[in-house]
């Protein structure tokens, strides 16, 4: 056992074991567990106190239309190759595997473009492209927002008596908000044009619009854009309450900006579970109420 | 010349314009792609040179294994929940509801966990080795390693390289099991469906190949998010705000390759499936 012990490649694991049980020791302390959770409700306080001061701060005047149109274009225009190439990617992998799946356990094809339907309109279309926009456009916000706090333009812009929650965060808000909505229609666009072309051999396109028609109805499309709208809120949010709190130079504003996109990827998963549970309870407890 | 045969002439040259405008965006992405292509090759080169830094190795691997724990159990266990969820309704549209376990199942171990499990990695710690390499680029740290007669690529990033690919492998196990969970939790609560009438849909063949085929995936992704969050961190310049373009592009870069990697393993794999079945029907 000693002797192991010898070579130097063992010592400096051994050395490393030690190090890290001293780090984890401490989260496994009262006071750990109790600074993790302040921690966590101080994100979730702030988050929520940014997004109620920026709903405040939509309805006050000077509107400033052309950062929005700016910002617009950052957000929309420029995210609709990433968009594109993901989502047709994800309509062809959902063909793909639905093909795989009905035919091997319930021997049976006909329906798969029903299912993908729903699939496209009640969860890819609003959630896979709020996910993308908060590793494209989060990231990019955290980014140039840290950048500008650690370079002190946040502070000049008070001293000037222009709020940076006015001037900064309420542009990008709407601009996200409004261009989730579009991103996510034309995602969904993109892909069910590549999901009928990945199934093309099996169902000619008279019988996929039939099929959709027969699963998918105006509901599920004013569910994606309510779904939309509701997750639309998050990244530039999150993002935004992110660059704002950063400190410390280049390190600060690189975590910053992955503390962003995964807060923002989580609580999108989370608002998804929620709406999901709740759309369906409502549909069901109105259905046997009628 | 008439206006009308000048926009005739204009229309005339439009095709050439979007060609032109293709490449303009062609050659970028070539440059980077065989940036990236020579960048993996030399990491493995450096892989197998002498002092090993099993000290740093071990290091990483909590920093990029144990600390995205919480964020694989909480995402795989919503995202399993929502599958489940989604089959249900749809599967309920034409009575095929004791399929659901089968499906949900089949659907998270090929498909949804490998790649929300790279996805949340990529996120978490793709993220997070970018800007550390990308801080250390812009103030001039890696210099400084090569100024000392060090190789930066065996000390820096040969660890990191090494730890993101065993770890994404490990964490998307652990996401799997979390979110198959997930599923079989939300057909129990939500869809009344007991748990062993869900489990007892899946078919073992096709079990055992959506998880060898996620598998798959998930050393594939690892490679990939290892070498580009490695690449863009090393290639950072410019700064504080190049830092954070870096890991913006980073993110970008993995979720691309990642998608379109995930398409064409489902179609490699829905061949070969054939192919093994046919032969154990007739071996």
């Amino acid at each position: 056992m000693t002797a192991i012990l010898k070579y130097p490649a063992v010592r400096t694991i051994v050395r490393a074991l030690m190090q890290i049980l001293y780090v984890a020791r401490l989260g496994l302390t009262f006071e750990g567990i109790g600074n993790a959770l302040l921690g966590f409700l101080e994100t979730m306080g702030g988050i929520v106190s940014l997004l109620v001061q920026v709903l405040l701060f939509i309805p006050r005047p000077p509107y400033r239309f052309r950062a929005l149109l700016e910002q617009c274009v950052v957000v929309g225009w420029n995210s609709i190759p990433l968009i594109a190439v993901t989502l047709g990617s994800l309509g062809m992998i959902v063909m793909l595997e639905l093909d795989f799946q009905m035919d091997r356990l319930i021997h049976d094809i006909r329906f798969i473009p029903g299912v993908a339907g729903i699939m496209f309109f009640r969860e890819f279309g609003a959630v896979v492209v709020a996910a993308m926009l908060a590793a494209k456009v989060g990231a990019g916000f955290t980014a140039e927002i840290g950048g500008m706090k650690t370079t002190d333009q946040i502070d000049a812009l008070e001293l000037m008596g222009v709020s940076p929650i006015h001037y900064l965060v309420v542009p990008r808000f709407l601009a996200c908000v409004l261009m989730q909505v579009a991103l996510s229609i034309i995602g969904l666009f993109c892909a069910f044009i590549m999901g009928h072309l990945a199934s093309i051999q099996s169902f000619n396109y008279k019988y996929y619009l039939a099929m959709m028609n027969q699963f998918v109805n105006w509901p599920d499309f004013i569910n994606l854009i309510l779904k939309s709208l509701a997750l639309g809120w998050v990244v530039p949010v999150v993002a935004c309450y992110y660059g704002l709190k950063c400190r410390g130079g280049a390190r600060g504003v690189g975590e910053a900006t992955t503390k962003a996109v995964v807060t923002a990827i989580l609580i999108l998963i989370i608002i998804d579970f929620t709406i999901g549970v709740i759309a369906d309870k409502l549909v069901t407890a109105v259905l046997s109420f009628a | 010349m008439s206006p009308v045969l000048k926009f005739l002439d204009r229309l005339w040259q439009l095709p050439f314009l979007l060609v032109g405008y293709l490449f303009t965006w062609f050659g970028p992405f070539l440059r980077e792609l065989g940036g990236m292509v020579i960048f993996f090759g030399m990491v493995i080169r450096s892989m197998f040179r002498r002092p090993f830094e099993w000290g740093e190795l071990v290091i990483q691997l909590y920093q990029v294994g144990v600390k995205s724990v919480p964020i694989v159990i909480i995402a795989g266990l919503f995202v399993g929940a929502i599958v489940g969820l989604q089959f249900e309704y749809a599967l309920g549209l034409f009575r095929a509801n004791q399929y659901l376990g089968g499906i949900a199942t089949s659907g998270l171990l090929r498909e949804v966990g490998p790649v929300l499990v790279s996805v949340m990695v990529a996120g978490r710690v793709g993220a997070y080795i970018t800007a550390e390499l990308g801080t250390m680029k812009v103030t001039e740290q890696i210099d400084a390693v090569r100024c000392l007669g060090a190789n930066p690529i065996q000390f820096l990033i040969v660890p990191r390289f090494i730890a993101v690919t065993v770890m994404i492998f490990v964490l998307t196990i652990l996401g799997l099991i979390i979110a198959t969970m997930g599923g079989a939790l939300a057909a129990y609560i939500l869809a009344d469906m007991g748990v062993s009438k869900y489990f007892a849909g899946i078919r073992s063949l096709d079990a055992a190949w959506a998880l060898f085929n996620g598998m798959a995936k998930a050393v594939l992704f690892g490679l990939l998010l290892s070498t580009i969050s490695c690449y863009k961190g090393i290639m950072t310049e410019g700064g504080t705000e190049g830092v954070g373009k870096a890991v913006n592009s980073c993110l970008v870069t993995s979720s691309l390759a990642i998608f379109i990697v995930d398409y064409i393993i489902a179609g490699l794999s829905s061949l070969t499936f054939q192919v093994a079945e046919s032969l154990l029907e007739f071996g």
